[in-house]
């Protein structure tokens, strides 16, 4: 009885705590469309929606919105009890980029999304598969997946072709949902920290590091200098592996097997260099809540320069061979392209966003450029096709070259990574502006971190300083896929299909959850 | 460096060695295989994908993917069933011409791994269909992979009868 008690009036604590910051659904959503929306075709959109969905917390679905201005860094928290009766006005009918997660909400909580254009299931694609849009004479349905030709992930398509051209096309996602959010609660933070790695696996170290960075920040914690340049070390060979695993891919889709073989080659040597250095090829286990990998820097460094060297003189080589290819070329210009106004209409992240020339790049917003002494300048090409896509890759990969080479030299020279002591010997200074350090509620914590794909987002509330009691993530491909189906059906006739897919590369697992 | 230590597999190239000898022994013609992923997180699919990069070279060996189940003889599943996935992996298997036979591949697949946990999930490869090998790992390595392909082969002599 008395345990139950304890338990309602902790509740209740909480509950003032997050009265600050609620307010109704409509203000809610009233407010993102505010701060996200650009006010006119030449104004850009003041701030990032961060994250945006449903927490079950403390007992009911509350909306959430986190915003970041990308300026300042400042992020806004702001929770929403939904009415009884369970509608909430749909932010999807202002900006698209919400109709995903809020058709997933409808389905998880039964909250409806009053007002959007769109709402049909997302989860349980084994009872409901799409149905098609396009009528007419001509119309053909093509069913595609969830097996799928070559080794891919699970995922379906459904294209509406007249003759060659595709006309729309629908992906259905979701087949894969392991349901990670829900597992992680309760889960100490070790155990959840697991999960975070297994979310998308070719995409670790950025799921784990927003991980890290959220419960980090709601412990109140930071972690030594030394530590987050290790973070970000592996975060850039995360990047490269995948890059080069991406373009492998695309030369594939292109038919240039030489140069898929050359590029798959690279991404073997750059995941046996993971390999050596942690143990593990996909760099599992590598980001760890305050505390480093116990790589001994200065013993290793000329080894892994010299594997970093091979890999880039290889790298460049057939990249530059490829781009030299006519019929490569030829596959990929104009192929795929995504219109400008989408990206801030669906808030595109990463590769695919900086290929339509839009800077967003959360590397450039985090504090590891000051800590660590550089620049990043952002490789952004003006088209949105497959052919910038590819373009931004392999500038991307020759960035993040540099910042390695750096990050080791800072590593080599600073203090020896076994004494830099743990998190708990530095707290969280008390006012910072810090992006990450604005002050969330009590016991909240977000991560924000720059994958190889783009932004990675992870929302989470801690309880008793240990266990979770609400996970939330935001991988960056949940951001890209809606415009994919747009993108594909962009003038493209069938064949083109597979160059699409492999130039926009995105990740199924990340998205499913 | 510090590669011994960490090296979980030891001396990449007599692995190498031994592992060719042991799949020409037992293979004497191609095999096909065809993979599904049925929840995985992806590096299993990775890890998968690695075999025919030129440093494992599965073709080689007289190993090759197919996009067909009816074409297959071999299906490679990675990651944890899903509900959504249960009828498409029965599906698929269903699909291939006998004898078949089954590598599951990753922890995913052997027990549940992590998410063995979550409602969503139906539970291990072998809930749904029989399984003939076993290959453990998060994620295998493409070494492990091809030992698993192996062993399945040895488990089950009659798919490897073609003198
Ligand atoms: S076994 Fe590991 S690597 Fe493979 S799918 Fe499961 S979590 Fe991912």
């Amino acid at each position: 009885m008395e345990d139950v008690q304890v338990h309602a009036s902790q509740n209740r604590e909480l509950d003032d705590n997050l009265q600050e910051t609620q307010s109704s659904s409509a203000d809610l959503v009233a407010w993102v469309v505010h701060h996200c929306l650009p006010v006119d075709k030449t104004n850009l959109p003041k701030a990032q929606l961060l994250y945006y969905g449903w927490v079950s917390y403390p007992s009911t679905p509350h909306l959430l919105a986190v915003l970041r201005d990308p300026v300042t860094g400042l992020v806004q928290w702001r929770f929403a009890q939904p009415p009884s009766d369970g509608r909430v006005p749909s932010l999807a009918t202002h900006w698209p980029a919400a109709s995903w997660i809020e058709r997933e909400m409808w389905q998880t909580t039964g909250m409806e999304p009053v007002g959007h254009p769109d709402l049909q299931p997302i989860l349980h694609p084994e009872e409901y598969l799409p149905e098609g849009m396009v009528t007419g004479a001509g119309v053909f349905r093509l069913p595609l997946g969830p097996v799928r030709a070559d080794v891919s992930e699970s995922g379906f398509f459904l294209f509406e072709t007249i003759g060659e051209q595709i006309m729309h096309l629908q992906p259905q996602l979701f087949y894969k949902h392991r349901d990670i959010e829900t597992l992680g609660i309760h889960q100490s933070i070790a155990d959840a920290l697991l999960l975070a790695e297994r979310v998308s696996g070719t995409a670790t170290v950025a799921h784990s590091m927003a991980f890290c960075q959220a419960a980090e920040q709601a412990l109140h914690r930071t972690v030594p200098v030394e530590i987050k340049w290790e973070r970000s070390l592996w975060l850039e060979m995360e990047r490269l592996y995948n890059h080069a695993h991406d373009l492998a891919q695309l030369a594939s889709a292109a038919g240039m097997s030489v140069g898929q073989a050359q590029l798959a080659r690279v991404k073997e040597e750059l995941l046996r260099l993971n390999g050596d250095l942690t143990g593990s090829r996909y760099l599992r286990g590598s980001v760890r809540m305050g505390d480093t990998c116990q790589v001994t820097w200065s013993q290793v460094r000329s080894e892994v320069e010299s594997v970093l060297e091979n890999a880039d003189r290889r790298f460049t080589h057939f990249t530059n061979l490829l781009r030299h290819t006519p019929t490569f070329v030829d596959r990929l210009v104009g192929t795929g392209r995504v219109r400008k106004d989408w990206v801030d209409a669906y808030g595109l992240v990463g590769p695919v966003a900086r290929a339509c020339g839009a800077s967003v790049d959360s590397r450039n917003e985090s504090e590891i450029e000051q800590l660590a002494g550089y620049h990043i300048c952002l490789p952004t090409r003006g088209q949105g096709d497959a052919l910038d896509r590819f373009e931004v890759r392999v500038l991307e990969w020759h960035v993040s070259q540099g910042m390695i080479r750096k990050l080791l030299d800072l590593l080599c020279n600073g203090k020896e990574l076994t004494n830099v002591g743990k998190y708990k010997d530095f707290p969280r200074p008390v006012s910072s502006t810090h992006p990450i350090h604005s002050d969330p509620p009590d016991g909240w914590g977000v991560g924000i971190v720059e994958g190889p794909r783009g932004r990675v987002c992870h929302v989470l509330q801690l309880k008793d300083d240990v266990y979770l009691n609400n996970s939330r993530i935001r991988g960056a491909s949940s951001w890209i896929w809606p415009v994919f189906g747009l993108a594909v059906s962009n003038g493209n006739i069938q064949t083109d299909f597979p160059v699409i897919d492999a130039s926009f590369g995105l990740s199924y697992a990340g998205t499913d959850r | 460096m510090t590669t011994e230590t960490h090296h979980p597999l030891g001396d990449w190239e007599q692995l190498e060695q031994n592992t060719a000898a042991a799949l020409r022994k037992v293979f004497h013609r191609s095999i096909y295989v065809r993979h599904i992923d049925v929840g995985s997180c992806n590096a299993c699919e990775s890890e998968i994908l690695a075999l025919s990069n030129p440093y494992y070279n599965f073709h080689r060996l007289g190993l090759f993917f197919t996009p067909s189940p009816r074409h297959a003889d071999l299906l490679l599943v990675s990651g944890v069933v899903t509900r959504a996935m249960k009828d498409v992996l029965l599906a698929t298997y269903n699909a291939m011409p006998r004898p078949r036979l089954v590598v599951a591949t990753g922890v995913c697949a052997l027990h549940g791994g992590i998410f063995r946990n979550s409602s969503w999930v139906v539970g291990p490869v072998d809930r749904v269909i029989p399984v003939d090998a076993w290959v453990p790992g998060c994620p295998p390595t493409p070494y492990a992979v091809l030992q698993g392909i192996l062993s399945a082969v040895q488990h089950r002599p009659e798919v490897s009868v073609c003198e």
